[in-house]
């Protein structure tokens, strides 16, 4: 009787963990970098519930539209992740720190932090997903601006 | 000539010696300066409501989500002119869902974006962070050269047909809600 209790307990809170608002804020999102690259991002825990983010990264290109095309990570580009995850506490945040060269420049590259929460026995489960955009150029300033040019965006 | 020249001054400085005495002196302090800074980075936020949706078989084929995935992208970026897209894909484009064994196809979700005609999730899109192909749903939400800040958002309602019966099993599956930015 009393595990049957504790696991309805258990399968109760996984419902309504994964019935729960949640979101993730990434912030800056943008960086601009000159050949030397050391930077960071920040993310942000908004729900009520730990999270566990997984970073991952893709170079892009970007389409006369601004969108960014996505791909594998170039080999010309040396990216140094000071963590591929963590655990953020609920209305807590969580800064990764990265080292990125690239061999051939301007380069840009997107961290992209994922984050799901509770588990669904069945159904879908979902997850959200924000970019850290890192453009490299061999000036920092003005490096956004020159790749979108160069990409015909408006 | 001379006293007279040295009385009239006497009589000056009498004159002016009361004021000059009891007039107090103007005295100015250094300007203490505080420099003020506030840096505000810009910050990209993508939410969504609920975290999980179940499915209700309507027919042997054909199901309904328990309701509509609401997704809020807020952005607060540094000068105006970015580009954001917020899509949903999945991972897989031949198992969308999936006991392990018996799989639901991409092609066979459709999702309807605020109350559209529902379309399935097999856009072949390389904008998506994943890439994907044949996995991702249309888009929730894009905008290009955009203001500074903003919010939008939009609702995600999930159903599943398929040209056959769904084996009997229980399916899962996961739904990524990806935002860029450029």
């Amino acid at each position: 009787m009393r595990k049957f209790f504790c696991l309805a307990v258990l399968e109760l809170l996984t419902v309504l963990c994964a019935a729960a608002a949640f979101g993730q804020s990434v912030s800056p999102v943008i960086a601009e970098c000159g050949k030397k690259c050391n930077g960071e991002f920040t993310i942000t825990n908004n729900g009520v519930t730990p999270l566990v983010v997984s970073v991952e990264a893709r170079s892009f290109s970007i389409d006369p539209s601004g969108h960014a095309i996505y791909r594998a990570v170039d080999s010309t580009v040396d990216l140094q992740l000071a963590e591929g995850s963590a655990r953020i506490s609920p209305k807590a945040a969580h800064t990764f720190g990265y080292k990125l060269k690239c061999s051939a420049a301007p380069c840009s590259v997107t961290l992209l932090s994922t984050m799901s929460v509770g588990r669904t026995p069945q159904g879908i489960l979902v997850r959200v997903q924000v970019p850290h955009v890192i453009y490299l150029c061999d000036k920092a300033h003005g490096c956004r601006d020159s790749v979108r040019k160069a990409a015909g965006v408006q | 000539m001379l006293n007279r020249i040295a009385r009239v001054s006497l009589a000056l400085m009498l004159a002016i010696l009361p004021f000059s005495q009891f007039t107090p002196a103007q005295t100015a302090s250094n300007a203490a300066a505080v420099s003020l800074s506030f840096t505000v980075n810009g910050s990209l936020t993508v939410a969504a409501t609920p975290g999980a949706i179940t499915f209700t078989p309507t027919d042997a084929s054909h199901a309904t989500a328990s309701g509509p995935i609401s997704v809020t992208t807020s952005w607060n970026l540094q000068g105006s002119g970015s580009s954001i897209w917020t899509v949903a894909y999945f991972s897989s484009s031949t198992a969308a869902l999936t006991d392990g064994t018996a799989n639901i196809p991409a092609s066979s979700v459709f999702a309807s974006i605020n109350g559209g005609a529902a379309s399935a999730c097999t856009l072949t899109n390389v904008n998506v962070a994943a890439a994907k192909s044949g996995a991702t749903c249309p888009t929730i939400f894009t905008a290009n050269g955009i203001a500074a800040q903003g919010t939008n958002t939009g609702s995600l309602l999930l159903s599943l047909s398929s040209p056959s019966q769904f084996l009997a099993t229980t399916y899962n599956g996961v739904i990524t809600i990806s935002a860029s930015a450029t």
